[in-house]
């Protein structure tokens, strides 16, 4: 009972150390460059979601600049 | 009016760096600490360098409808025990990466789009970063289950343990294929 008590309270302050310190998963430079590489293998590249969000924001950006366009040929003609 | 969804055309939204012109205590995303850094801390986080802001405003309006901010992070490795300490090229003890600290959308105008937008803006300025330096990923430590959730839905992989708010990353090199349409050069 009292060993199970020990336990219990030497994992909570056990926990809530790896909580303060927030471990991370690599070690050195090293280790985090084949971390991101694993990563990178996985991911095969960006997913369906990321690849549609870009479509959109490169859209948005197109929608943008053709309307900036039509506003300066607007403004040149009032001004000839 | 906090709450009440506002229509949003993005074409007509500008992302600007941080400004002492614009208007930011009207911003709320109803996330306390996000909000809490634009109003409170953004300013003096710019002027010392520590931070770069970038707003979404709406129609030239001064108002802030959203908003990012990055910062070159290192998060500290614990050093290889039997590193030679006198090969200076061996001694790796960092982890490089472009921190995305913040990124927030005003209530009025979310689930339209407005956060993807920032994302996608904040990318592409990590794009061009890489150009001048050298990085793995894009970091970011996540407030809650919710964001968590849809970091991972684009690939951000967690890298801390027993973290409530879990240190997550994406690699520059699928940052790159999605901005440039190719990955880092292959040597």
């Amino acid at each position: 009972m009292q060993l199970t008590y020990s336990i219990a309270l030497f994992m909570h302050w056990w926990n809530g150390l790896a909580q303060r310190n927030g471990k991370l998963k690599f070690k050195t430079q090293r280790e985090a460059a084949n971390f991101v590489r694993r990563v990178h293998n996985q991911n095969r590249g960006p997913n369906e979601r990321l690849l549609a969000m870009r479509r959109r924001y490169d859209e948005v950006n197109r929608a943008r600049n053709r309307s900036a366009a039509r506003l300066s040929e607007g403004g040149s003609t009032a001004v000839l | 009016m906090p709450g009440t969804a506002l229509p949003l055309d993005l074409a007509k939204v500008e992302v600007l760096p941080f400004s002492d012109r614009a208007v930011y205590n009207r911003f709320g995303c109803g996330k306390k600490p996000l909000d809490q850094f634009l109003k409170n801390r953004a300013r003096k986080a710019v002027k010392r360098l520590e931070h770069r802001v970038f707003c979404a405003h709406l129609d030239s309006s001064p108002n802030v409808i959203g908003y990012y901010a990055l910062q070159i992070g290192s998060d500290s490795v614990s050093e290889l025990p039997n590193a030679n300490k006198d090969n200076y090229l061996k001694n790796y003890v960092a982890f490089p990466a472009i921190h995305l600290s913040f990124l927030a959308v005003t209530e009025e105008y979310r689930r339209q789009g407005l956060g993807e937008y920032l994302l996608m803006d904040a990318f592409s300025k990590v794009a061009a970063i890489s150009e001048h330096a050298g990085f793995f990923a894009v970091t970011l430590q996540s407030l809650d289950d919710d964001s968590t959730a849809f970091y991972r839905s684009l690939g951000f992989t967690e890298y801390s343990e027993n973290l409530k708010q879990p240190k997550m990353l994406y690699p520059l090199e699928d940052i790159l294929t999605l901005v440039n349409g190719h990955g880092g050069e292959k040597v």
